[in-house]
Parts: C-alpha cells; sequence; structure tokens
C-alpha cells in the first residue's frame, strides 16, 4: 500500500488504447488511473478520446493492424520529414530577425505585481476571477493568469489590469500579436491606470515581433511622452 | 525497438538539439504524438482539427527544440500544446477556453513538480505513513474516495458505483484529495525543517 506516489511514465499509445478499451489487467488499469490523478497531459488525453464517441477512434490509434494505420501514427514520418522542410524555410527567414530579438529578450521582463488584491470591481465574480489571475500571475503561472484575464474581458472589455497584463502574459508566452493588440486596446484611453507601462511593452511586442520600423516609432514615442520609460526607450533605439 | 527508444525525454530532447535527427524526432513524436492529438481533441471536439493542430504543434516543436535547452520537455510540451490550443480559439472569436472547470484550472495548475519533490523526500514507507497521518483531515467524501482507490485498489468506475456518484465527481475527488495530502505533506515537511 506505499504506491501512493505517480511514479511511472506517461501512457504509450498501446497503454492508451487498451486502456480506453478497458482491456488492461485490473492492476496495470489502476497504475493508469493513479498517474492520470497526476497528469494532465494524459488525462486530457484520455477525456479527448473518450470525447469522441466514434467507434473509428479504437483503429485510429490501432498501431497493431498496418492496414488501419491510423493518421496519427501514420503521419510521424510523413510529418517529419514535411517539418524538417519547413524548419529549413523558416530558420531561413528567421535569420533576419535576431537583432530585435536579442534586444526584446534582454529587456523583456513581466512588469511585477506587488499586491494580488481587488478593490471593488464591477461584480463580484469579476472581482474574484481577477484577484486569482493577478495570483497566478504573482506565482509566475502566466497562462493560468491568462485565462482569467480573458474571462474578465469578456465580461469588462476596458478593465484596465486584465488588458495590460492579460499582454503580459501573451508576451510572456511568445504570442506578441496578441499582445500587442490588448496593449493597443488599453492605449485607446490615455488616462488609463498602466498607459505608460503599455507603452513600453507595445514597443517590446514590436521587438518580439521583429518589426524594426514599429519598434523605432513606439520607442521615439515613448521618448517624446518624456515619461518614466524614457531612458530605458533611448537605450534601445541606440541599441537599434 | 530503436536505439532511441532507451533515451530519456531529455537526453532526447538534448540529442536532437545537437544533430536534428529525424530518428529521434519519431522517438519524441512516438512518446507524445497521441497525448497531443487527445489533448486536441478534447480541446476542439474535431478529428480533422485536431489532427491539424497537432501538426502544428509538432512543427512548433521542430523548431524550437534546436534553439535552446528545455528543462523538462513534458511540462514544457503539454503548456506549448495548450497555449496552441488558446490561441486557435481566439483567431477563431471561440469561448470554449473558458469551459474549463475549476478543478481542472487547479490541477493544471500544480500538477508535474508535486511528485517529484514528494518522492525525493520520502521514502515510500514513511510517505505511506504520512499519508495516514493526513488522512483524517480531508472531508468525508475525498477520505472515502482516496480509502476506496489506494487502500481498496478500486477502479475509478467500481468507486463511482459504491459511492453512487458520477465519474467526474470520482476524478475530482481523487485529484484534490491526493493534492490536499501532498499540499499536507509538504507543509509537514517545512515545519519539520524549520
Amino acid at each position: 500500500m506505499t504506491d501512493f506516489l505517480n511514479e511511472r511514465p506517461c501512457l504509450n499509445e498501446e497503454e492508451l488504447k487498451d486502456y480506453l478499451g478497458n482491456s488492461l489487467p485490473k492492476a496495470k488499469a489502476w497504475e493508469v488511473e493513479n498517474h492520470l490523478l497526476d497528469c494532465p497531459f494524459c488525462a486530457e488525453a484520455i477525456e479527448g478520446f473518450q470525447a469522441m464517441e466514434s467507434p473509428l477512434n479504437a483503429k485510429e490509434i490501432n498501431k497493431d493492424s498496418p492496414k488501419e494505420k491510423t493518421i496519427v501514427s501514420m503521419w510521424g514520418p510523413f510529418a517529419a520529414a514535411a517539418c524538417l522542410v519547413m524548419m529549413m524555410f523558416f530558420f531561413q527567414k528567421e535569420s533576419n530577425k535576431v537583432d530585435t530579438q536579442t534586444v526584446f529578450a534582454e529587456h523583456f521582463t513581466p512588469m511585477e505585481y506587488i499586491d494580488p488584491t481587488v478593490r471593488g470591481g464591477s461584480d463580484p465574480l469579476t472581482d474574484t476571477l481577477l484577484q486569482e489571475a493577478l495570483e497566478w500571475y504573482q506565482a509566475e503561472k502566466y497562462e493560468m493568469a491568462l485565462v482569467n484575464f480573458l474571462f474578465v474581458l469578456e465580461k469588462n472589455p476596458k478593465e484596465e489590469t486584465a488588458l495590460f497584463f492579460a499582454g503580459i502574459c501573451d508576451l510572456k508566452a511568445g504570442r506578441a500579436e496578441e499582445g500587442l493588440k490588448l496593449f493597443n486596446r488599453l492605449l485607446a484611453n490615455e488616462e488609463a491606470m498602466y498607459f505608460q507601462d503599455a507603452y513600453w511593452y507595445k514597443s517590446l511586442c514590436y521587438l518580439s515581433l521583429s518589426d524594426h520600423a514599429n519598434a523605432k516609432i513606439t520607442l521615439k514615442e515613448i521618448i517624446a511622452y518624456n515619461g518614466f520609460y524614457k531612458k530605458k526607450a533611448e537605450g534601445i533605439l541606440q541599441e537599434l | 525497438m530503436n536505439s532511441w527508444s532507451s533515451y530519456s525525454d531529455q537526453a532526447l530532447v538534448d540529442a536532437y538539439r545537437q544533430n536534428q535527427e529525424e530518428a529521434i524526432f519519431n522517438e519524441i513524436y512516438l512518446r507524445y504524438g497521441h497525448l497531443v492529438y487527445g489533448l486536441c481533441l478534447k480541446q476542439f471536439k474535431s478529428e480533422d482539427q485536431a489532427k491539424e493542430a497537432q501538426m502544428e504543434i509538432f512543427e512548433k516543436v521542430l523548431l524550437t527544440i534546436p534553439k535552446g535547452p528545455i528543462q523538462n520537455f513534458k511540462a514544457w510540451l503539454y503548456t506549448l500544446s495548450r497555449n496552441h490550443c488558446i490561441s486557435q480559439f481566439r483567431k477563431e472569436k471561440k469561448q470554449k477556453i473558458f469551459l474549463y472547470s475549476e478543478s481542472e484550472l487547479e490541477h493544471f495548475s500544480s500538477f508535474f513538480m508535486e511528485t517529484d519533490r514528494l518522492s525525493r523526500l520520502y521514502t515510500k514507507e514513511a510517505l505511506w505513513d504520512q499519508v495516514n497521518n493526513e488522512l483524517d483531515n480531508l472531508n468525508d467524501l475525498q477520505k472515502e474516495a482516496i480509502r476506496l482507490f489506494f487502500y481498496e485498489k478500486k477502479s475509478y468506475q467500481a468507486i463511482s458505483v459504491q459511492m453512487d456518484c458520477s465519474l467526474k465527481k470520482v476524478k475530482s475527488l481523487l485529484q484534490n484529495g491526493k493534492r490536499n495530502l501532498k499540499s499536507a505533506m509538504i507543509q509537514y515537511l517545512k515545519t519539520q525543517e524549520e
């Protein structure tokens, strides 16, 4: 009775198929279920297959029958080859981006949020979600935080804190285009609480996207604004 | 069995970063392709969309590994896959992303690290003693589910029948119960260290 912890690796394709088909020995099935309690990757994959009620699923992940090899199984080598070709294409395309992305990497840090306390927003649910999001943000669980920020923005599209920190979450995850949209929404209001910060992160979005021209324009605007990001902006502009 | 199958994830990813051999990538795909596909199926509820997303995710994997070290490949790939699904939903202006239940989100927040930490700190026997000590602090339903699963080795299905509740409820009770036990043990460890 000492196997409280899950120490087995993730389910391979065969085990997954057997578990779904209810054909694992009892002890092995228990071991799998213990693993699923700790591993959302496997748990979500299982739920995904279970949610698709089509009987084709059993065939689709079956590697035993060569004629019935699935798209999933057959796809691997083909995809690997296709991806290698694409990779070469992308590497060539990205070779010109190195400078701005290096500058981005040097200057980007998610803005610290010191006091994750939400004081009196529009409704209790939004406040709770925002509070939770900021706590996740503070704990550096950016994807978790983002889900809540987006929910808050559904309810209240102009919520400044959610707009700003969701943008940082996107930028942190390498989705600069999404971040840029959020910062631009915030910048529509010059009185916004995070106005200057959003401008700064907007310039970082352009750097991340290797958009040299717009990065320069935004940095010049920050300098012209003469706020507390002026020196940083001047420093980057010299580097570019 | 190929020569790469005995490698750990870390060794495999490091090897691929160094020489981009197709066989290494195939081994990575063999280990995780079905999990990524299943995760995408859960999100998209469409085989075509899931296949497309799976392909795009592995393209990203292929492009990203050579760029630098990845500390915990499984956690990284899981996050990458979820991120990909999130960004697809946002592109399509769908709101499914908000349908994750609270328990799923809680689960996601703490999954990979706790087990590693505890298994480093406890022997199996000491761990089990501590589990027994902490069990009484769970609520009655969690306690019962944990008892049936870990002591009597019952399946989710059997527990669902015995406790007269849904499978979803059983998973939630077990996940939350197990996490509470782990948290209590980590807390206990901290007090011992002080």
